[in-house]
């Protein structure tokens, strides 16, 4: 909040906030979701229909299965993250937390076996930075790419540029992540405003952002919105703390008509908690086979580079299922500019 | 080059670079020279046409075709006089209607050809206290009118002449204004300009004299942050 990035972006989206804001955006729309469930099938069925389609060639024992492509998929998302923190200059942590979500959601519903993590980490990196207006140019971005000689850094950043496009297209063009990080500074701002008995909210930030660093790495972002997680976050270091913030709650929140936001609440809280606790740095020998299993998969069936030949837009892989129900879903999200639309569709019949 | 001269004085634009066109409602071009010759008593006639003319409904051609300045002309025209009727269009009443002729008119003028003698276009007779507009071509019309006087405008119009009937006239509703509501799934956010009363901005960094030059305030980044907060923030399943 105090670098000058967001000052103008707050100044920009001034006159544009409510339309900007995370209760009507594509993030709530659709990457929202029920439970974890949901998400393991997605992933599931990602691993199996590459896995048939690459199945037919009799090499079965060569391929990951979907508890190898978790392994993995853990592996190179603590990969990025320790690249979005060594990064110079200094990523702000909402393009960090941005370029973690996209990796997820790219892998939602595609298999690694399809396309290369390694790759696809970078390229998530390199679109965050764009879409969260933290500018670097691609030489200055490529160049944090330390062990690699100049050489391979042109040849990464083209790379780069080559996936940058499908990965745009498999994230159906919805950029704007939500990130968690200013939720918690307009909860601690007020906190200090309208909750006087705290007497010094400013204790809690740390143990919180600790809390969201690691809700991070796990699909609390897939299934909370981000102001649930940064309260969240909040109300569990004010619970280490030995601090009790009911009464903010259902004082200050206006929960108080609504236990049943309370024990929802709590309930996300308990999910949440346990999602954090259940993440673990995968081992390194299991990585390490699984990695060599990885390489050998994409050297057998060089899948993405035929698909990159191809070309994106011919295949069935482009998620238009979920592009058929936006249409709906937009018409009634944002059914308080219909007269609006109505109005130019008019016109267009006229015209 | 050549059509772009004067039909009386036979000067052009290429003997003559200061050479200025003029356009009259019959559509035919006269050199500025000619028309303060022709018309040094206010009016006369056209020289190709032979329709009386004014002096002051000369204008500047604009487009290299003069047919559509006249047309422009008659558009604007036409514009000032539908601007307060609504149009209504009733097709079984038009053969035995009032009004005097339904001309046919293929819809695509025909500019190179010579042009129909001058007539007006808009006919308004009184009768019954309504307006009664003959259109010759309502499609150019249309497209020129405001979105609300052209909706009711039958469609395709394509070589037909759509006689204008005595127009109903529709009662509307008065504009109600209601305030924008939008679902936020959260606390309200308290309004931008109550901030400082309510004590949000002691917890804000104030913004430097820099920050200010380009409108920010620190109000703005604290509202930023509160509507984030709070938008979304009641557990529910969507």
């Amino acid at each position: 909040m105090t670098t000058s990035n967001c000052l103008v972006r707050f100044f920009l989206f001034d006159n544009f906030q409510v339309l900007n804001m995370y209760h009507n955006s594509s993030h709530k729309t659709f990457w929202i979701f029920d439970n974890e469930d949901a998400l393991e099938k997605l992933r599931c069925e990602a691993n199996t229909k590459c896995y048939n389609k690459l199945s037919t060639s009799g090499k079965e024992s060569m391929l990951l299965g979907r508890y190898e492509e978790q392994v993995l998929f853990r592996y190179y998302e603590k990969r990025l993250l320790d690249f979005c923190n060594a990064f110079k200059p200094t990523m702000p942590k909402a393009v960090v937390g941005t370029a973690i979500m996209f990796f997820r959601r790219f892998y939602l519903n595609n298999s690694l076996m399809e396309y290369h993590p390694r790759i696809i980490m970078l390229t998530c990196a390199y679109l965050s930075c764009k879409v969260d207006e933290f500018n670097v140019s691609s030489t200055q971005f490529v160049g944090n790419l330390l062990q690699e000689t100049p050489a391979g850094q042109e040849r990464v950043l083209e790379q780069i540029l080559e996936f940058e496009l499908l990965l745009i297209q498999q994230l159906n063009f919805h950029l704007v992540v939500h990130t968690p990080y200013r939720p918690m500074e307009g909860l601690l701002i007020d906190i200090k405003t309208r909750y006087p008995p705290l007497e010094n909210p400013e204790s809690l930030r740390k143990s919180a952002d600790d809390f969201l660093t690691r809700a991070n790495t796990t699909d609390a972002g897939l299934l909370f919105a981000p102001s649930q997680i940064a309260l969240i976050a909040i109300l569990n270091s004010a619970s280490r703390a030995g601090l009790n913030m009911d009464s903010y709650l259902s004082e200050c929140m206006g929960m108080k008509d609504n236990r049943e936001y309370i024990v929802k609440l709590n309930e996300s809280m308990r999910r949440m908690k346990k999602l954090i606790k259940d993440y673990e740095l995968p081992k390194a020998e299991e990585v390490s086979a699984y990695k060599e299993k990885l390489e050998r998969v994409h050297l057998e069936f060089n899948t993405s580079t035929n698909k990159r030949k191809r070309g994106y837009e011919e295949d069935g892989h482009v998620a238009k299922i979920q592009c058929r129900t936006e249409d709906e879903v937009s018409n009634r999200s944002l059914n308080t500019r219909t007269s609006a639309t109505g109005f130019s569709s008019g016109r267009n019949t006229l015209r | 080059m050549d059509d772009q001269g004067c039909p009386r004085c036979k000067t052009t634009k290429y003997r003559n670079p200061s050479l200025k066109l003029m356009v009259n409602v019959c559509g035919h071009t006269l050199c500025e020279n000619c028309v303060d010759m022709l018309f040094v008593r206010g009016s006369g006639n056209c020289v190709q046409c032979d329709t009386p003319l004014r002096k002051s409904n000369f204008r500047v051609q604009l487009f290299e075709d003069p047919a559509v300045d006249k047309e422009v002309e008659i558009r604007k025209k036409l514009l000032k006089t539908c601007c307060s009727i609504i149009i209504v269009r009733n097709k079984e009443k038009r053969d035995n209607s009032e009004t005097k002729s339904v001309e046919h008119q293929p819809n695509q003028i025909k500019r190179k050809q010579p042009l129909p003698e001058p007539r007006r276009h808009v006919h308004r007779t009184r009768d019954n206290g309504d307006y009664c507009i003959m259109l010759n071509f309502s499609l150019s019309l249309s497209l020129l009118l405001p979105l609300p006087l052209a909706l009711p405008f039958p469609f395709p119009l394509q070589g037909q002449t759509v006689s204008l009937q005595p127009m109903a006239k529709i009662e509307e509703v008065l504009y109600r204004y209601q305030p924008l509501f939008i679902e936020t799934y959260g606390p309200p956010v308290p309004e931008l300009d109550h901030l400082g009363r309510l004590g949000y901005l002691k917890h804000v960094r104030a913004a430097l004299p820099q920050d200010t030059a380009g409108g920010y305030s620190s109000g703005l980044a604290c509202h930023r942050a509160l509507q984030d907060a709070f938008s979304g923030l009641f557990p529910i399943q969507f």
